[in-house]
């Protein structure tokens, strides 16, 4: 993909600021009750699943932060995926830090390594900073599968604990869904905020044309980097989420299958919206599942998967509902 | 030297590419509320001599002054901080959102809420979000743009995406507007339009400096020109002047001119 494909990204969302606040409050809560119902309708398998799509959707969103709205491709993505489950899993384990610290502490070092690489990478353009962001997260992966004594190598890190908090710990799917799901839904929204804002601005204008976002006076460096940084922040703690849920980490968290799986969810859904990447996530999650897909595949097919979306529908699924709006009217009024 | 009205000066500005020398030891000064243009031949060095005023283009000697101080080495934002905000000469918008939203994200320099503002939803945040809004508005219906706001800035004609890349300037409310070829490609009912919204940004305050082919636009609008060929100045007055001027005609009209 272009840098010139990452500008595709469709006019703004209607929001639900231009809603009547009864409208507003209303969806609010059908929402909230969906989701506190959810698990309680579905079976156990479901529900891991829904967890899974809930942490996928935090890292797909804030991918889509750099990828949609400052429309850089970074390949790099899963690196701070993977900083955030193993700081987390080490600093629990290892260093005997609480472990609800520990995964709230995955942010901020995914997002100071993202602050040590940025600066590095961001003055690329085009395929240089599609390459150098892939080859970070190579290099890193390279570095934990090799750094044993610190890592374990590529056995990875078993037993990771449950987080706690007081004496509550969430062992049971039901409350470990309530704080993925609680946990998505704050990270869409602090990225629903900082888009809608002079932030946001700036981070478009970058993808629109750096040049006349410069002119303006928006600094390149420091926009991108901001949204680098944050993104890699959001990034961390979903790895530091996923480590705790699942108990394992290994290597293979910075790898190439991960980072595809987030690409395609951001692009599936749709790049540049706020619905689009939590659309995705949910159904890479759930569709190989459902399809039993045989993990041997699983990436050939997210390949063709990828090309027809970029193709077909560069917007993304979000991105059809105006087109297909429009041939519906067309095809009223005829 | 540099004189309190004097908003730019460029002083032996040269720009060398290669063993090319395409702007040679180049002095003009732009004052405090003028329209002044710099014409000149194809290939005469007019973009790039743009290109070092707003930063995008590294000079090889010589310098820059805004306002008296040395901006020679400063990168392009910076600048446009300052209010130095320049229009591209091939069109250059922001196409895939809206025009309202292209005009908004213009005022980045009129504007500071950062990201905790934005987060808490702090007054200030909540103030720029309406200010800006009304203030693109404004800016819209003044270049006659008012009608588009909600269109996909990009799905516009030619000429209006002209408009729309002057709007998002003038959202920045520059100290010097810096427009490089403005009238090309508009028809004449356009361009003339056009020489009515450059005015009527002077008369708000705004200095205005331009490169330009289409000489209508010139002759009616600018105090001063500066014409340069081959990367040197050959020749600077007022339009009337610039019209007589001997080396100006044999630089438009070159060898045909000595030939006949």
């Amino acid at each position: 993909m272009s840098e010139h494909a990452g500008a595709q990204s469709g006019l703004p969302e209607p929001t639900t600021a231009t809603m009547k606040p009864a409208m507003k409050a209303a969806l609010v809560l059908i929402a909230a009750a969906a989701i506190g119902g959810f698990p309680f309708a579905v079976d156990n398998y479901t529900l891991h699943l829904a967890i899974l799509s809930a942490i996928a959707a935090i890292a797909a969103s804030s991918l889509n932060l750099v990828m949609g709205y400052v429309g850089k491709l970074s390949l790099g993505h899963a690196a701070f995926y993977g900083i955030g489950a193993y700081t987390s899993a080490l600093l629990s384990m290892s260093a005997g830090v609480p472990s609800w610290l520990a995964m709230l502490a995955a942010a901020p070092v995914a997002a100071f390594a993202a602050l040590l690489i940025g600066p590095i990478v961001l003055w690329l353009r085009g395929a240089y900073f599609i390459i150098v962001t892939l080859s970070f997260s190579m290099v890193l992966q390279l570095v934990i599968v090799n750094w044993v004594d610190f890592t374990n190598g590529p056995m990875g890190i078993l037993g990771i604990p449950y987080p706690a908090v007081g004496s509550f710990e969430f062992s049971s799917k039901v409350s470990y869904f309530y704080l993925v799901a609680a946990s998505a839904v704050a990270t869409i929204w602090c990225i629903r905020r900082l888009t809608q804002s002079r932030t946001g601005r700036a981070f478009e204008a970058l993808r629109e044309n750096e040049n006349v976002a410069m002119s303006i006076g928006v600094s390149k460096l420091h926009y991108s980097l901001l949204a680098f940084c944050i993104a890699a922040g959001f990034a961390g703690f979903a790895g530091a989420l996923y480590a705790h849920y699942v108990s394992v980490i290994t290597p293979e968290m910075f790898g190439f299958d991960v980072m595809v799986g987030m690409l395609v969810m951001v692009a599936v859904g749709g790049k540049g919206t706020l619905s689009g990447p939590l659309i995705g996530a949910i159904l890479v999650t759930f569709v190989p599942e459902q399809l039993r897909l045989v993990k041997e595949f699983r990436l050939s097919i997210f390949g063709i998967v990828l090309m027809l979306s970029v193709v077909l529908m560069p917007n993304g699924l979000v991105g059809l509902g105006p087109v297909l709006r429009g041939y519906w009217e067309r095809w009223r009024r005829s | 030297m540099t004189t309190k009205a004097d908003l730019l000066q460029v002083q032996d500005l040269t720009k060398r590419f290669d063993g090319v020398t395409a702007v040679n030891s180049v002095n003009l000064e732009v004052k405090q509320g003028e329209i002044v243009a710099l014409i000149g031949p194809n290939g005469a060095g007019k973009t790039t001599l743009f290109g070092m005023v707003t930063g995008f283009l590294k000079p090889s000697a010589g310098k820059v002054y805004f306002r008296g101080a040395d901006i020679t080495r400063m990168p392009p934002h910076r600048r446009g901080l300052l209010g130095i905000v320049c229009t591209f000469q091939k069109t250059a918008i922001f196409p895939d959102v809206t025009v309202l939203q292209a005009v908004r994200m213009g005022q980045h320099r009129k504007t500071s809420a950062g990201v905790v503002d934005a987060l808490i939803a702090s007054a200030r945040h909540q103030r720029e979000e309406s200010a800006t809004k009304v203030r693109a508005a404004e800016i819209l219906d003044f270049v006659g743009l008012g009608a588009c706001a909600d269109q996909r800035a990009g799905s516009l004609s030619y000429g209006q995406q002209r408009l729309v890349e002057l709007a998002i300037a003038l959202a920045a409310e520059p100290e010097l507007l810096l427009l490089d070829e403005p009238a090309a490609g508009l028809n004449p009912t356009e361009s003339a339009g056009l020489t009515n919204v450059i005015r009527a940004v002077r008369d708000r305050g705004t200095t205005v400096f331009l490169v330009e082919h289409d000489m209508s636009v010139i002759m009616e609008v600018c105090d001063r020109i500066y014409v340069i060929a081959f990367g040197e100045k050959i020749a600077e007055g007022r339009p009337e002047e610039i019209q007589e001027n001997e080396a100006v005609i044999e630089a438009y009209l070159g060898s045909a001119h000595v030939a006949a």
